[in-house]
């Protein structure tokens, strides 16, 4: 490398480094008043709820409940007092004094309900979903996510993830503590006002991990589900489980067996070689 | 008055009750009549989602992966004539205890291109005579060795056509009347001897059919695990007719336990500073000629810069309204405050300190209070900050 380039780079590393201190601290004063004004008034009893759930056969019935992630859950949403009642049309994505302007309006069908949450890995794989009765919100990604991972992901990308981070960390600061919430790339063009920390194309600049990333898999996975659009808007509840559920299934097993050709050729190929 | 119990029809599904249904509910106590038993239309109607066949179904050979507990089925190339009973035989009802008597009659498979006609052996259902159940009270055999599915004794669909569905819809946008109307033709086309069930009857038996078959996912990647690094969220708009919500649990709904946050807007926690402040670091980092880029660098970050000016309140939080209206703060500049322990240090905005200010004035009014100030703010208004505090006493004191 140039000498003098090399110079000149460190010449800036003060100054980066007095930015990125005063962003630490700010991150740990923000955490550190989360976690705190955060109380549990009643830890609630999961057991209850899962024998309450269990007299009607709906605890973790798919076919019923429209909701599978293959397990169990692991623990339940609790009630967030001060957060939850706010006046806030969440499903719509309309909170008073928010910047972003993306509105999940046009998702919201007069008849129908309000869609399908999906969850994806970056090869393809669905890693669970569950029906919205009424219209997708923050709400649906935040209870997806704390009830049926053990571990909160590292990275999740979604395309209201600029709300999303505030609503997962003002809730769970401790689950999420380690979470970056971006936008994937085909959704960051409507976002104009938010911030840079919320575009995944930033974080592919800095992350290892992310610069490889297919951002927007889920789209390439819902041009796939749109296959059944029609046939689940005819259905009753109980068919239209069973159509996604069969649907979601043949699809992560073609993923699967796609993998599996692939490190056979791999391994063919290895040995001619 | 009668004394015999009586009946009466509700002729509406479930949950629809029209109003004159209501209406008469309610009238139903004048007529004085006891032992009336409400019965709904849909007990009067066969049960058409109960198959015959009930083993598990091995998925096909396409979609089959290692972690599967079944084989996929070897279907034999010659059907018998005659499907006999065995050890598998059953009802719709459940019921897996034949009588003595058997009969044997017309058993007509479904194919993918055309219906064959067999002969299959029954025996009479002891269990569900008196109700309409699917196979008209009789035991058949399961039929799942050879490839075929029983619906109810006299019709069965082989395992290929209800597989090609599965092959169709995943492939390609397939509605069901659409993959029907094709079967249709091909049977006629190859000059098949029966013609295809109804479809309501297709359709009902292909939900069955799969419910039987180990389809499932475990929703899991083999190369991200359990607990995967990456996750992606999307909604997708496909619903159905939402006067049919039954019994959709989503996890939003489910709820245990209660917890107490602290509201307020966290509009300002993504980054120090204001939104301008933001887009001129971030030029500054953009800039290519690096002289320049560290001085724009340091001169912003000047700006940002915190200082820790330690001010304590003993008593009169009124003093603290005072001060910040008189250096005209404005709410965009964050001010940090804590309340005693140095663990706690809380950011909010200038009108959410003087809204808690207000709220604790008469309980906690001994609290200590730290204000930490931008540099700039506090250069300017360091004199003032002084004077107010001399002049406004109990005094507090910097550090």
């Amino acid at each position: 490398m140039d000498i003098d380039l090399q110079t000149k780079k460190l010449q800036d590393s003060p100054n980066l480094r007095r930015l990125a201190s005063a962003l630490a601290d700010r991150a740990r004063n923000v955490y550190d008043h989360l976690v705190e004004s955060r109380v549990m008034i009643d830890e609630g009893n999961d057991e209850a709820v899962d024998e309450q759930n269990s007299d009607d056969g709906t605890v973790n019935d798919w076919s019923v409940t429209g909701c599978y992630y293959g397990k169990p859950y692991v623990r339940y949403r609790p009630f967030y007092e001060g957060r939850d009642e706010e006046t806030v049309d969440d499903a719509a994505g309309k909170e008073v004094g928010s910047s972003c302007k993306k509105y999940f309006s046009t998702y919201s069908k007069d008849k129908l309900t309000g869609g399908l949450l999906a969850f994806w890995c970056p090869h393809l794989v669905c890693l669970g979903y569950h029906a919205i009765p009424k219209a997708e919100g923050r709400n649906d990604v935040f209870s997806g996510l704390y009830c049926f991972f053990e571990k909160a992901p590292r990275i999740v990308i979604y395309d209201f993830a600029c709300q999303l981070s505030t609503y997962c960390m003002s809730r769970e600061p401790e689950f999420f503590k380690d979470t970056i919430f971006v936008i994937d790339e085909m959704h960051a063009q409507g976002h104009v006002g938010c911030s840079q920390a919320s575009y995944v194309s930033n974080l592919m600049l800095q992350s290892a991990m992310a610069q490889t990333l297919n951002s927007s898999a889920a789209e390439c996975s819902n041009k796939g589900l749109n296959r059944i659009r029609k046939s689940v808007s005819y259905m009753n509840e109980s068919h239209a489980n069973m159509y996604t559920y069969v649907f979601l299934s043949l699809w992560n097993r073609h993923r699967e067996r796609g993998r599996q050709q692939q490190v056979e050729k791999d391994v063919t190929r290895f040995r001619g070689v | 008055m009668p004394s015999v119990p009586v009946s009466f029809l509700i002729f509406s599904a479930n949950s629809r009750d029209c109003r004159h249904i209501t209406a008469a509910r309610g009238l139903l106590p004048q007529l004085e009549v006891e032992g009336i038993v409400e019965r709904n239309r849909s007990q009067r109607t066969t049960d058409l989602t109960q198959p015959v066949s009930h083993l598990p179904i091995p998925v096909p050979i396409w979609a089959h992966i290692p972690d599967d507990k079944l084989p996929p089925i070897d279907i034999p190339g010659q059907l018998p004539s005659v499907f006999l009973f065995d050890e598998t035989v059953r009802c719709s009802c459940g019921n897996t205890k034949p009588s003595a008597f058997r009969e044997s009659h017309k058993f007509i498979i479904f194919g993918l291109s055309a219906a064959q006609v067999h002969q299959i052996e029954t025996s009479p259902c002891s269990e569900c005579r008196e109700t309409r159940t699917n196979t008209r009270a009789s035991l058949g055999p399961d039929l799942g060795r050879y490839g075929v599915f029983n619906w109810n004794n006299r019709i069965g669909f082989s395992h290929q056509l209800l597989n090609r569905y599965c092959i169709q819809f995943r492939r390609q946008e397939t509605p069901f009347d659409a993959f029907y109307e094709t079967t249709v033709d091909t049977y006629l086309e190859s000059g098949s001897p029966e013609n295809l069930c109804g479809q309501k009857t297709f359709v009902s038996a292909w939900f069955a059919f799969v419910r039987l078959q180990e389809i499932g996912s475990s929703m899991r990647c083999s190369i991200c695990g359990p607990d995967p690094e990456i996750v992606i969220v999307d909604g997708v708009s496909i619903g159905f007719a939402s006067q049919r919500i039954r019994g959709l649990k989503p996890p939003t709904k489910r709820l245990a336990g209660r917890v107490r946050v602290t509201p307020g807007s966290f509009r300002g926690t993504c980054f120090v500073g204001t939104r301008s402040a933001q887009t001129t670091i971030l030029k500054a980092l953009d800039v290519s000629d690096p002289d320049t880029r560290c001085a724009e660098l340091r001169s912003h970050l000047e700006k940002l810069q915190t200082v820790r000016f330690s001010l304590e309140i003993w008593t009169d939080l009124r003093t603290m309204n005072r001060m910040l209206r008189y250096l005209k703060i404005a709410s965009k500049n964050t001010v940090l405050w804590r309340k005693t322990e140095a663990t706690n240090i809380v950011p909010v905005t200038v009108s959410s300190f003087c809204k808690f200010s207000a709220a604790t004035s008469s309980s906690k009014s001994s609290d200590r209070q730290l204000l930490i100030f931008s540099r700039n703010i506090l250069e300017e208004n360091l004199s003032r900050i002084h004077a107010l505090l001399l002049s406004a006493p109990p005094l507090g004191c910097f550090s």
